[in-house]
C-alpha cells in the first residue's frame, strides 16, 4: 500500500503547478535577478583606465624615453585594464577632445611635460600622479648619469627606480578565492530549500480530516495515518531534492556560480536541506489548524527571515549574526545550509560541513517527531472542512 | 444489525448537536436520515464513522465497537460526503484507483473493481479526464465512484445530491437503489424529502440533534392527522360558502387566498367527492382541482411546527 500511496502522491505533487512554480521556477528567476544585480555591481568596480590625448609635437617626438614609458602604461597586462588609453593628436585636436569630454586630460611637452585638464576627478589625479612619478624618476636617472657617466658606457645593471616592489603576497585561507557574491546565491539556495515547506503543508493537510475533504476521506479508509504521512513526505522530499539539484545545476552551468568541485557533498547538502524544508512544512501544517493560505503566509515569513539572517539580503549580515548571536546561526536551518556550502567551498576539512549537516538532520528529526505528535490523533473535535467543502 | 447507536451525545461547547440519539440500521435496507440543514445529520454520521469525538454513547458497526483504528470495519464501509473529495491532479481513473487502493491491495482485483465502478456511474467516456474538466453532475458521480469502488457492505451517503442537476440526481438515486439491490446496506442523509420518500425503506426524521419520528414512510404519514389536501383553483367564494365547506366531514382547515381554495382533510372516506358535490350544488365554476396525500414535510410540520426546508 505504501508504494501505491507514494506513486499517487508523486503524481499529485508533479501536477501541482502552483507549488512547482514557487519551489522551482521562482528561485531560478530570483537567481537570474541576483546575477544581473551583481554583474552591475561588479561593473561599477571595474577600472577602465584614464583617457588621455598626447600632443604629437616635436618635443614629444624627440623624447624616446617618455614615448616608451607611455607605451608601457597603455599596454594591457593580463586581465587588468591599462592605466592609460592614449590618443596621439595635434594640439588643436587635443583641445577639441578635452572640450568634448572625450579625454580626461591632455599631455603637452613644450619642452617640459604639462598636463591640461578642464575639471578635477579621479582620472585626472591618476594622470597627474603618473606624470609626477615619471618626472621624478627621469630626473633621478638624469642626475645619476650626470654624476656617474661611466654607468652609461659600462652596461651595468641599474636599479629600476620606477618599479613598485611589494613584499606581501595575498593567499587564500581555503582552497578557493574569496567571492562575496556566492553568499547571496547560497542564501538563495537555502531559501529554496525552505520553500520545500510548501510541499510539507500539502502532505499534512491531505491526511487531516479537519483540513480537507480528501483528508476526511483518507481518514475513513483502513490505512494507517503514519503510512500516509511518510509516503507524502518521501514524495515531497524527492521532488524538492530534484528541484534543488536543478537550481544548483542552473546556477552553476548558466550563471557560473562557483560551488566548488565536490558534487557528492553538494548533493548531500541539497538532500538534507530538502528534508529540513519539507519537514518544517509538515510541522507548521500540523500545528496551525487554519487554512492553507495562513500556513503559507507563516512559512513564507519564516523562510524569508531565516534566509535574511543567512545573508540573502545583505551578505555581511550572516557574519554579523554568527559573531554577535551564534545561537541564532546554529538554530537557523537556512544559515546551516549556506554554511555547509560555504564550508565546502572554502575549507579543506569537512568538520564544519559535517556539523552543519548533522544539525540539519537533527532539526528534521525534531520536526518529524513534532509533526507526528500534532497529527497522530485520529478523532477530531470538529470537522470544518466537511461543512465548508475544502 | 449493521449500525447500532445508543444514547449518543455530541456537544460543540454549549450547543448540543446530537442529543441522546439512538438508532439502528438493519441489514439490506436503505435507511433515510431526514432533517433540515443544521439538524445534526452530518455530525451524527461523522460520529458513527469515528471521525468526530463524542461526549457520550456507544456505536457499533457490524456488531463490533467502532473506533478510529477499527480497520476491519472500515474496510467494509464506503462513504460519500456532501462535498466532492477528489484530487484535481489525477484523472477520473487515477482518482478511483487511488481511493480503491487504500482498501484493496491486489492490483488485478483493483483494476477490475475500478472498471466496474466507472461503468456503474457511467464515466467510461471520461476515464482520462481531469476533475476540472467535468461538469458538476459528473464530478458528483466521480465522488460516488471513489466511495464505492471497493464494494463496501455498508454505504453512507451524506447529501450526495446537493447542487446537482435533475438528470444527474436521478442517475445518482437510481444508482443507490441498484447498490442496495446488489446487497449493500445504505444510509442516506438528505434534507430533500422527495428523495428520501423515493428510495428509502425506513426513515428517521431528526431536528436539533433529536429524533422527531422514525418508521417507514407509510408509518410516518399515519402518525399525523392529515388524510389529504385538496386544492381548487379559480373559484369565487363568499364567507357563507367557506363556512359550509368547513362544516363538511373530516375538514380540519380551510384556506382561501387569491381565488384558490385549499381544504385539509383528516383521514376519512369520500373527502374529495363531498367537496365537489358542495361546489356543484352551489353552481360554482372553478378551474383545476388537485388532491395530494400528506408528505414528509407535512409530517415534519406537524411535529415541529416549521417547514422542513426552513
Amino acid at each position: 500500500m505504501f508504494t501505491h500511496i507514494f506513486k499517487y502522491r508523486m503524481k499529485c505533487f508533479l501536477g501541482d503547478k502552483v507549488t512547482l512554480f514557487w519551489t522551482m521556477l521562482f528561485p531560478i528567476l530570483l537567481s537570474i535577478l541576483f546575477l544581473m544585480a551583481f554583474s552591475n555591481l561588479n561593473n561599477a568596480d571595474n577600472f577602465t583606465g584614464a583617457r588621455v590625448a598626447v600632443v604629437n609635437n616635436d618635443a614629444y617626438k624627440s623624447d624616446k624615453m617618455f614615448q616608451e614609458t607611455l607605451a608601457s602604461v597603455t599596454e594591457k597586462h593580463g586581465d587588468d585594464a591599462p592605466l592609460l588609453s592614449m590618443e596621439l593628436v595635434s594640439l588643436e585636436e587635443a583641445g577639441t577632445l578635452l572640450e568634448q569630454g572625450k579625454v580626461h586630460g591632455v599631455i603637452l611637452m613644450d619642452p617640459d611635460i604639462r598636463l591640461v585638464v578642464n575639471q578635477t576627478g579621479i582620472y585626472q589625479s591618476i594622470i597627474k600622479s603618473f606624470l609626477d612619478q615619471y618626472k621624478q624618476v627621469s630626473a633621478s636617472y638624469k642626475s645619476l648619469f650626470q654624476t656617474n657617466p661611466e654607468l652609461l658606457a659600462g652596461g651595468n645593471k641599474l636599479v629600476d627606480y620606477s618599479a613598485d616592489y611589494s613584499y606581501l603576497t595575498e593567499k587564500s585561507l581555503g582552497k578557493n578565492e574569496t567571492d562575496n557574491t556566492v553568499t547571496y546565491f547560497y542564501a538563495l539556495l537555502a531559501m529554496a530549500s525552505l520553500y520545500g515547506s510548501f510541499w510539507g503543508i500539502r502532505v499534512v493537510s491531505e491526511v487531516q480530516a479537519d483540513q480537507t475533504m480528501r483528508g476526511a476521506r483518507i481518514n475513513l479508509a483502513p490505512a494507517h495515518k503514519m503510512k500516509m504521512l511518510l509516503a507524502g513526505i518521501l514524495a515531497a522530499w524527492i521532488i524538492q531534492f530534484v528541484e534543488l539539484s536543478l537550481l544548483i545545476l542552473f546556477m552553476s552551468l548558466v550563471l557560473k556560480v562557483s560551488f566548488g568541485n565536490q558534487v557528492g557533498y553538494i548533493l548531500l547538502t541539497c538532500l538534507v536541506g530538502a528534508l529540513t524544508g519539507v519537514t518544517l512544512g509538515t510541522l507548521v501544517g500540523g500545528l496551525i489548524k487554519k487554512g492553507d493560505g495562513i500556513k503559507i503566509g507563516v512559512l513564507l515569513g519564516i523562510s524569508m527571515i531565516m534566509s535574511g539572517l543567512a545573508g540573502l539580503y545583505f551578505a555581511s549580515f550572516k557574519y554579523f549574526v554568527t559573531k554577535a548571536i551564534p545561537i541564532i546561526a546554529y538554530v537557523n536551518p537556512a544559515n546551516l545550509i549556506t554554511d555547509a556550502l560555504y564550508a565546502l567551498y572554502y575549507y579543506d576539512t569537512y568538520q564544519r560541513f559535517a556539523l552543519n549537516i548533522f544539525l540539519l538532520l537533527a532539526f528534521s528529526a525534531v520536526f518529524c517527531i513534532l509533526t507526528y505528535l500534532s497529527v497522530r490523533r485520529d478523532q477530531y473535535a470538529s470537522i470544518p472542512s466537511i461543512q465548508e467543502g475544502n | 444489525m449493521v449500525i447500532k447507536v445508543e444514547n449518543l451525545v455530541k456537544r460543540y461547547g454549549e450547543l448540543i448537536a446530537v442529543d441522546h440519539l439512538s438508532l439502528e440500521v438493519r441489514q439490506g435496507e436503505i435507511f433515510g436520515l431526514l432533517g433540515p440543514n443544521g439538524s445534526g445529520k452530518t455530525t451524527l454520521i461523522n460520529c458513527i464513522l469515528s471521525l468526530l469525538k463524542y461526549d457520550k454513547g456507544n456505536i457499533s458497526i457490524f456488531g463490533k465497537p467502532m473506533a478510529p483504528d477499527a480497520y476491519d470495519i472500515k474496510r467494509d464501509i464506503g462513504v460519500i460526503m456532501q462535498n466532492v473529495a477528489v484530487f484535481n491532479e489525477l484523472t477520473v481513473y487515477e482518482n478511483i484507483d487511488y481511493f480503491c487502493g487504500l482498501y484493496i491491495k491486489d492490483k488485478e482485483e483493483r483494476k477490475k473493481l475500478v472498471g466496474e465502478a466507472i461503468d456503474f456511474v457511467g464515466l467510461n467516456d471520461f476515464r482520462s479526464f481531469y476533475p476540472k474538466k467535468l461538469s458538476g453532475g459528473l464530478l458528483r458521480r466521480l465522488n460516488i465512484a471513489c466511495g464505492i469502488a471497493h464494494k463496501p457492505r455498508l454505504i453512507i451517503l451524506d447529501e450526495p445530491t446537493v447542487a446537482v442537476d435533475p438528470q444527474s440526481r436521478n442517475n445518482i438515486l437510481e444508482g443507490i437503489v441498484r447498490l442496495n439491490q446488489q446487497g449493500a446496506t445504505i444510509v442516506y442523509t438528505s434534507h430533500y424529502m422527495e428523495e428520501v420518500e423515493q428510495i428509502c425503506s425506513r426513515i428517521m426524521i431528526i431536528d436539533k440533534g433529536r429524533i422527531i419520528a422514525e418508521g417507514t414512510k407509510e408509518e410516518l404519514k399515519s402518525m399525523i392527522n392529515i388524510g389529504e389536501i385538496v386544492s381548487v383553483e379559480s373559484v369565487e367564494l363568499d364567507r357563507t360558502l367557506l363556512d359550509s365547506i368547513g362544516q363538511l366531514p373530516n375538514v380540519s382547515q380551510v384556506e382561501f387566498e387569491n381565488q384558490n381554495l385549499t381544504v385539509t382533510f383528516t383521514k376519512g372516506r369520500n373527502n374529495l367527492l363531498n367537496l365537489m358535490d358542495l361546489l356543484r350544488k352551489e353552481n360554482l365554476s372553478y378551474g383545476s382541482v388537485y388532491s395530494k396525500l400528506p408528505t414528509l414535510n407535512d409530517v415534519f410540520l406537524e411535529f415541529t411546527g416549521k417547514q422542513l426546508r426552513d
